[in-house]
C-alpha cells in the first residue's frame, strides 16, 4: 500500500513538474520585435563543441545546438514532423509524396497520414529508410526520418550508418541567401541523414555518401581498410566562420523567408502563360505579406493551414478582423449563395480553369529546384489541376489530383496492391528493354508488352487475378489470356486542395460576369479531367471534370442556359415592373388627392 | 428563422383550412369564382382579368411551393432544379400579374362609398366585402411591388453580396407575408359565404 501511495505521489509530482516546465530562452518572444542574433557554439550529436580544425569532424546536431534554448521535444511534434504519429489527427488533405517508377508503371500517392485516397508506405512494403532517402529531401527532418519506432530491424545497421535526420531548423529559419535546400535533397538521397542539415547551410561542405558505406561503417574511425575507394561522408567547416571560442554567427529568423517555403511548396502549371511569365503572382505576396503571416505557428509548430477556423484564414481576415489591411470584399452582384456553396479558392486560387485541366508540377512530386527535376511538360507523376470537388464542409473547391497507377491482386472485389519491390523486380526489366525514348512520360507500351507483364506477375500469384489499375482503367487477362480493359471507380484518385497563387478580384472567376461559370461552354462546369490511360488507344482519355462536384449536370446546364436569355428577361421584367409601379404611383396620388379634398370638405 | 416563419404560415393555413373545412371544397371555390365572374361585365377586360388571374394564381402557388418547401423540408435555400424552376416561372408570374393588375385596378380603386365605410371603423370595414376585397387587393399590390422590386434590384451588380442577401431576405419575407394574405383572403371567401347563407336562411 505504501509503495502504491509512493508511486502515485511520484507520478503526480512528475506531472506537476511537467506542467510547471519553465519555458526555455527562445521558446517565446520576450516582446522585443528585433530579430535575435545567434552567436553560438555548434554542438555535435555527442554534445561536444565543434572546432573546425579537430578530427574526426562530425556534423552539428540541431537537437544539441538549438535544444538548450528551444524546446526540441515540443517542436518535433509539429505539423511538419508528425505525419507518422498515429495519435495525430490526419487533418485536411495535403500534398502527398508520389512513389514513381516509370518502368514498373507505378505512380502511387503516399502519406503516413490517413487521408482518403493515399496509400500508407508501410502497406506497400516501403520502409522508413527507403521513404526518407527518397523523399526526405523535401521533409525538414524529424518525424519519419528520426522515428525509431518506424525503423525495421532489417535496416538497423543502415540507420546506424546514415544516422537520423534530426529536425532541420535551418530548412525554414535560415535567412542566409546561401542556404542550399537542393544540397539537402542531394544529401538525403545519399543517405547522409545525419549530415544533411549541416551540408545545406553555408557553414560547411559534406562530401561522400553513407549509402555507399558498408553496414559496419564507423562514424569515428572512418572507412574500413577493405573499402578504400569509397568516400565516407566527410564534413569540412568553413574555419573563417568560427571565432576563437568556437562560436559562429547564424542568420536565423522567426519571420521565415518565402524562399524557404517555396522550395517544398512550389507549383507550376503547364501551358499557363500567365504563371510562367510572372512567378510569385500571389496577390498577398505582391502586397508585401509573407507566407508565414497567414500560415503562423507557435512553439508547438502546428502551422495554420488556412482552415476557416484559423485566425488568419481568408474569412477571418477579409470578413471579420481586417487584419493586415485585408479589404472587405464587395462581391458586387454575387448572390450570397455562392459564399455558402463555393470556397474562396474556387474563384480566387490557381490558374483560371480551361476546357481541360492543366498538368501541374509540384516541388514534392517533381523535385523542382534540384538537378533531379522532371522538367518535361508531360513529365511523371501526372498531377492535374484545377479539379473542382466538394470539400469536408460541402463547399466546391479547387484541388490537385493524382490518379494511382499500381499493380494489384483482386481479393473479394477489393484491390490488394502488390509490394513495390516485387513489381520492380519483375516488371521494370520487361518494360525497360523496349524503352529507348528519352522521355519523362510513361514509356511507350503495347498490348503484348502489357499482356506479358500481367502474365509474368500472374505466375508469381497463381490462382489470383492480377490487375494493373491506371486511372479508371483496369487491365487484366481474361480466361483466354487476352488483355482486357474494364472501367472502374476503385481506387479513387487522390485530391488535395489548391490554394495558391491567390488571384485578386479583377482576375477572379466571375469578374467578367455570371457567364464566367454559368454558360454552356464555361470550364467551371464543363471542363474535362485527364484519365491516366497508360495505353494511348484506351478509351475515355478525358472524363467529365464535374464528377467530384456532386452536381446534376443536366440542372447545371439548364441553369446555365437561362443565362442565354437573361438580358432579354431582365429588360422584360424591368419594363413590366415599371408599368406596375407607374399604376401604383398614379392611384396613390389619386388617392392622396381624394383624401385631401375630403379633408378640405370636412373643414369647410 | 425563415424556416420557423414558413412553419408558422403553414400552421395558420392548416388552422384556417380546419376551421373552414365544412364550407371549403374545390367545387365551392369554382362556384364562387363563377358567381363573381357572372357579376362582372362581359367584354375583353373580363376575359383578360379571368385569364391573367388564373395564370397569376397558378404561378403564385408554384412559386410559393418552390420557394418555401425546400426551406421547410431541408432548412436550406432552394437550389438545383427547384431554383431553375423558380427563376423561370417568376417572369411569367410578373407578366400575368401585371395584366391582372391592369385589368382590375380600376374596379379596385377606392370610391366615395369606401371612404364612408372607412370612417365608420374596422368593424364595418370587416363586414363589407367589396371594401375588404379592395384592401386585400391594394395590400397585395403594394407587397408585390416591394417583393418583386427587391429581387429585380438583386439581378443587377449594384449591391455587394451582403446587400443582395438583404434584398433576397426582403423578397422572401415579403412574399411569405403575401402568401399569408393570399391564404387569409382565400379562406375568407368561404367563411363570408357561409355567413351570408346563414343570414339568408
Amino acid at each position: 500500500m505504501k509503495f502504491f501511495l509512493l508511486l502515485l505521489t511520484g507520478v503526480y509530482l512528475l506531472q506537476a513538474a511537467d506542467s510547471l516546465q519553465v519555458p526555455l530562452l527562445g521558446d517565446q518572444p520576450d516582446g522585443n520585435r528585433a530579430t535575435p542574433i545567434h552567436h553560438i557554439k555548434l554542438l555535435d550529436q555527442d554534445s561536444s563543441v565543434i572546432y573546425p580544425d579537430e578530427h574526426p569532424l562530425l556534423p552539428f546536431s540541431t537537437q544539441k545546438t538549438c535544444g538548450p534554448c528551444h524546446n526540441y521535444a515540443v517542436i518535433s511534434r509539429g505539423w511538419h514532423f508528425n505525419a507518422a504519429d498515429s495519435a495525430v489527427d490526419a487533418g485536411r488533405q495535403g500534398p502527398p509524396f508520389i512513389w514513381l517508377n516509370r518502368h514498373a508503371l507505378i505512380q502511387i500517392p503516399l502519406s503516413y497520414r490517413s487521408w482518403p485516397g493515399v496509400f500508407n508506405p508501410q502497406d506497400l512494403g516501403i520502409t522508413a529508410l527507403h521513404f526518407t532517402s527518397r523523399f526526405g529531401g523535401y521533409m525538414p527532418g524529424g518525424g519519419v526520418a528520426a522515428d525509431t519506432s518506424l525503423q525495421t530491424l532489417k535496416n538497423y545497421w543502415r540507420w546506424q550508418v546514415s544516422g537520423q535526420a534530426e529536425v532541420n531548423c535551418f530548412a525554414c529559419h535560415d535567412a542566409s541567401p546561401l542556404y542550399d535546400a537542393a544540397e539537402y535533397v542531394d544529401q538525403m538521397k545519399r543517405q547522409n541523414f545525419r549530415w544533411a542539415a549541416t551540408a545545406s547551410t553555408d557553414l560547411a561542405r559534406v562530401e561522400g555518401s553513407a549509402r555507399n558505406m558498408p553496414d559496419n561503417f564507423d562514424l569515428y574511425w572512418g572507412v574500413a581498410p577493405d573499402e578504400p575507394r569509397k568516400q565516407p561522408p566527410t564534413v569540412t567547416y568553413d574555419a573563417r566562420r568560427f571565432d576563437k571560442k568556437g562560436q559562429v554567427d547564424l542568420v536565423l529568423t522567426r519571420k521565415i523567408p518565402n524562399d524557404r517555403c517555396y522550395f517544398c511548396h512550389s507549383q507550376k502549371f503547364e501551358n499557363n502563360q500567365r504563371q510562367t511569365e510572372a512567378l510569385y503572382d500571389d496577390v498577398h505576396l505582391k502586397a508585401g505579406l509573407h507566407c508565414v503571416e497567414c500560415h503562423q505557428n507557435k512553439l508547438d509548430h502546428q502551422i495554420d493551414r488556412g482552415l476557416a477556423e484559423n485566425e488568419n484564414s481568408c474569412e477571418n481576415c477579409h470578413l471579420n478582423s481586417g487584419r493586415f489591411g485585408a479589404p472587405k470584399p464587395q462581391h458586387k452582384g454575387l448572390p450570397p449563395v455562392h459564399l455558402e456553396k463555393v470556397a474562396c479558392t474556387t474563384c480566387h486560387s490557381g490558374p483560371q480553369p480551361l476546357n481541360t485541366s492543366y498538368l501541374a508540377h509540384t516541388s514534392l512530386a517533381h523535385e523542382l529546384g534540384t538537378k533531379y527535376a522532371h522538367r518535361e511538360a508531360t513529365a511523371l507523376p501526372h498531377i492535374q489541376a484545377p479539379v473542382f470537388a466538394r470539400n469536408a464542409q460541402g463547399k466546391i473547391a479547387p484541388n490537385y489530383m493524382a490518379w494511382p497507377v499500381l499493380w494489384a491482386i483482386v481479393r473479394n472485389d477489393s484491390l490488394s496492391p502488390i509490394p513495390l519491390e516485387q513489381v520492380d523486380e519483375v516488371i521494370s526489366p520487361l518494360i525497360a528493354r523496349g524503352d529507348s525514348l528519352p522521355t519523362e512520360d510513361w514509356p511507350l507500351l503495347n498490348d503484348s508488352l502489357l499482356t506479358t507483364s500481367l502474365d509474368t506477375l500472374a505466375q508469381i500469384f497463381p490462382q489470383q487475378q492480377v490487375v494493373l489499375v491506371a486511372g479508371t482503367n483496369r487491365f487484366f487477362l481474361n480466361s483466354q489470356k487476352q488483355l482486357t480493359v474494364q472501367q472502374t471507380d476503385v481506387p479513387e484518385p487522390y485530391l488535395w486542395p489548391l490554394a495558391h497563387d491567390v488571384r485578386p478580384a479583377a482576375q477572379a472567376l466571375g469578374a467578367n460576369g455570371c457567364t464566367d461559370c454559368h454558360s454552356l461552354s464555361a470550364p467551371f462546369f464543363n471542363s474535362k479531367i485527364r484519365n491516366e490511360t497508360i495505353l494511348s488507344d484506351v478509351q475515355a482519355s478525358l472524363l467529365p471534370g464535374n464528377r467530384f462536384m456532386k452536381i446534376n449536370q443536366a440542372t447545371a446546364n439548364l441553369f446555365s442556359s437561362t443565362f442565354l436569355f437573361r438580358p432579354l428577361l431582365k429588360i422584360v421584367v424591368v419594363l413590366f415592373y415599371l408599368l406596375l409601379l407607374a399604376v401604383f404611383v398614379l392611384y396613390f396620388f389619386k388617392g392622396i388627392n381624394y383624401l385631401i379634398n375630403q379633408l378640405n370638405q370636412q373643414q369647410d | 428563422m425563415f424556416r420557423i416563419s414558413v412553419l408558422i404560415v403553414l400552421l395558420v393555413t392548416i388552422v384556417l383550412y380546419w376551421k373552414n373545412r365544412k364550407q371549403h371544397s374545390l367545387n365551392q371555390l369554382k362556384n364562387q369564382l363563377l358567381q363573381n365572374l357572372k357579376a362582372d361585365r362581359p367584354g375583353f377586360l373580363k376575359q383578360l382579368r379571368m385569364f391573367s388571374f388564373a395564370w397569376s394564381a397558378l404561378l403564385f402557388v408554384l412559386l410559393g411551393l418552390s420557394g418555401f418547401l425546400p426551406e421547410l423540408l431541408t432548412g436550406h435555400h432552394m437550389s438545383g432544379f427547384i431554383l431553375v424552376l423558380h427563376v423561370l416561372l417568376a417572369p411569367f408570374f410578373l407578366i400575368a400579374f401585371t395584366f391582372w393588375i391592369f385589368a382590375s385596378v380600376k374596379r379596385q380603386a377606392f370610391i366615395e362609398k369606401d371612404w364612408q365605410i372607412f370612417k365608420q371603423g374596422w368593424t364595418t370595414i370587416r363586414s363589407h366585402q367589396p371594401t375588404m376585397d379592395k384592401l386585400f387587393f391594394w395590400s397585395f399590390f403594394l407587397l408585390s411591388l416591394i417583393g418583386i422590386g427587391a429581387i429585380i434590384l438583386s439581378l443587377f451588380p449594384l449591391f455587394s453580396s451582403s446587400g443582395i442577401g438583404n434584398l433576397i431576405g426582403i423578397h422572401r419575407y415579403v412574399m411569405l407575408l403575401l402568401f399569408l394574405i393570399a391564404v387569409v383572403f382565400y379562406f375568407r371567401y368561404f367563411s363570408l359565404n357561409q355567413k351570408i347563407k346563414i343570414e339568408e336562411k
